[in-house]
């Protein structure tokens, strides 16, 4: 298996150009990769998900038309506050959930369930603790000539040759996720769900994932909706980030992110997109509570 | 720094010092000696003295009886928990995971499982008669219960997230149940082994004092009949009790292989 060969970048290549807000309105490239194509590779058209009422409660409400398209090779985040239905709006894109109305377009099909050209990561708990760190980067491989080479390459992707034969219960946290990754990219899909992959994490090992994540999806271009309810993530890592509202959620705001990376945390322009989502989810970063009374 | 002065200090001592078998060593003797003395000190005939019992089971031994009776225990244990295993095991993942099947069969299985297994000794004579078949199936009996029971419950405790993940691989049903399902709830249905294996155990001595007419139940019960010789009835329960121990020790053995001692804490 060979990576795809890096996708040119436009002129402008200078690595660790941190593009000043101020470059957005001379002209100059400012989008790291333009999508190879127009066409949406997932997309959702007024989703509803009603959880039907029962005799102690009225029905509830958790997706309420909700409506977004995201690109090939592109990496959108999604944040909202916790129990807000991410995680649903993940699952059924996934095909593990059913929505009660509207249509979920993958490459112009509707899902039908989980398929193996797109595979979800999971919090946490997602690796399979009977299976060896090497079993379960294979387990989506059929037994055929090269499985081991595939192997190899993740594990080595991940940061992981040396741990093939141990099994996940004597691995760190943030090294099971790596497996997950790994067994993840090891079937090849075209598109990966993360489900707050990195929310059971450290800080510090947060940090250090998320940057392998995107060295990672910067050799591989897969398609990445990654749900988190960490603003500071979803900036760091997205191309676009969608912002969702309280039950019953929908799409409040989409904010394009348009930074180079590796994205620094302290630049004016990163601050500035961090306030517009804060003010999407109706909060002040500086108070953490609502805005006004 | 030298590595090996890092190491803990139990590594120097023999292994025989260490302290899973020197500390009940040390209870057994104290219990023994105390056992035999007030023995002595009683001079009652009431309860044989451990020296009157190792006497018993050499008298066993020599007339080749310890032998023959235990592998006839043996037998019937193997036969009985083999066939509960058989149909336990597979039935009670099947429970587990149909939920329509669990709703119809678990208030059958509720029923049956009190009842202890001695009960059923009349009508297994009546169904077998004097026979090894009977104990057998009552040994099938004592352990269909917990090994059906607790494979449902390591189907209905399997974490969703696995058969989620599996699903996403586009793996058929087939392959569902051999690389995740069994494979994940084997832990859990090793110890419903465990606690059934000890449960047959305990029943083959009761099936063996009223069914047929040889296994370490059956010693028992002839030795007291028999020439009233207590020491051969205290020598039985002993062997009986040893062999017990040998049992579960091969069990937890097995909790220790690689594929399933990740679903044990670890002590």
């Amino acid at each position: 298996m060979t990576n795809p060969p890096p996708r040119s970048r436009g002129p402008d290549t200078t690595p660790n150009h941190d593009c000043p807000a101020s470059h957005e309105h001379c002209g100059a490239p400012t989008g790291e990769h333009p999508p190879v194509t127009s066409l949406a590779t997932v997309s959702i058209r007024g989703l509803w998900l009603t959880y039907p009422g029962t005799r102690w409660g009225p029905p509830v409400h958790v997706l309420e038309d909700v409506n977004l398209e995201v690109r090939r090779g592109e990496f959108v985040c999604i944040v909202g506050p916790s129990g807000c239905g991410k995680t649903t709006l993940l699952n059924i894109i996934g095909g593990f959930l059913t929505a009660t109305r509207g249509e979920v377009l993958v490459e112009g099909a509707p899902v039908q369930g989980p398929d193996r050209r797109r595979i979800f990561i999971f919090q946490e708990g997602g690796v399979f603790p009977w299976l060896t760190v090497r079993e379960n980067i294979g387990f989506g491989l059929d037994r055929r000539p090269g499985r081991d080479t595939v192997i190899n390459h993740y594990l080595e992707m991940v940061g992981l040759s040396g741990f093939e034969r141990s099994y996940p219960r004597e691995l760190s946290g943030g090294m099971r996720q790596r497996v997950e990754i790994a067994r993840a990219l090891a079937a090849n899909p075209e598109i990966l769900y993360m489900d707050e992959p990195f929310g059971a994490l450290d800080y510090i090992t947060r940090f250090k994932m998320r940057a392998d994540l995107v060295r990672i999806w910067q050799g591989e271009r897969k398609t990445v909706l990654f749900v988190t309810h960490d603003i500071d993530e979803a900036i760091q890592l997205g191309d676009r980030v969608l912002v969702m509202t309280r039950r019953p959620a929908t799409i409040r705001e989409v904010v394009e992110v348009n930074l180079r990376r590796p994205r620094d945390l302290d630049s004016p322009s990163y601050l500035e997109r961090r306030d517009r989502i804060f003010k999407a989810m109706g909060m002040s970063h500086l108070s953490g509570g609502p805005l006004g009374p | 720094m030298n590595a090996d002065r890092m190491a803990p200090n139990t590594s120097q001592r023999p292994r025989w010092f260490a302290p899973v078998l020197t500390l009940p060593s040390l209870v057994a003797v104290l219990l023994l000696l105390a056992w035999e003395g007030a023995v002595r000190y009683s001079r009652n005939d009431l309860f044989p003295g451990p020296w009157q019992v190792g006497l018993g089971v050499v008298e066993l031994l020599r007339k080749g009886l310890l032998l023959k009776y235990t592998v006839a225990s043996l037998f019937r244990v193997t036969w009985g928990f083999l066939l509960a295993v058989l149909v336990g095991v597979p039935f009670g993942l099947f429970l587990g995971w149909f939920r329509t099947a669990y709703l119809a069969f678990n208030p059958l299985i509720q029923v049956l499982r009190p009842i202890s297994p001695i009960a059923w000794i009349p009508l297994a004579i009546l169904w077998f008669g004097v026979s090894d078949a009977a104990p057998v199936f009552l040994i099938f009996l004592a352990s269909v219960f917990p090994i059906t029971v607790s494979a449902t419950a390591a189907v209905r405790d399997l974490q969703p997230v696995y058969v989620r993940a599996a699903r996403n691989f586009g793996i058929g049903r087939v392959q569902l149940f051999l690389r995740v399902i069994l494979p994940a709830t084997l832990p859990q249905v090793l110890t419903g082994l465990r606690i059934a294996l000890g449960v047959a155990w305990l029943v083959v001595v009761a099936a063996e004092m009223i069914a047929v007419n040889s296994g370490l139940g059956y010693l028992i019960i002839d030795a007291r009949n028999a020439g009233k010789r207590y020491d051969l009835v205290v020598a039985g329960m002993v062997i009986i009790g040893l062999i017990g121990l040998g049992l579960d020790l091969l069990l937890r053995r097995a909790e220790r292989l690689e594929g399933v001692s990740w679903g044990y804490a670890h002590r």
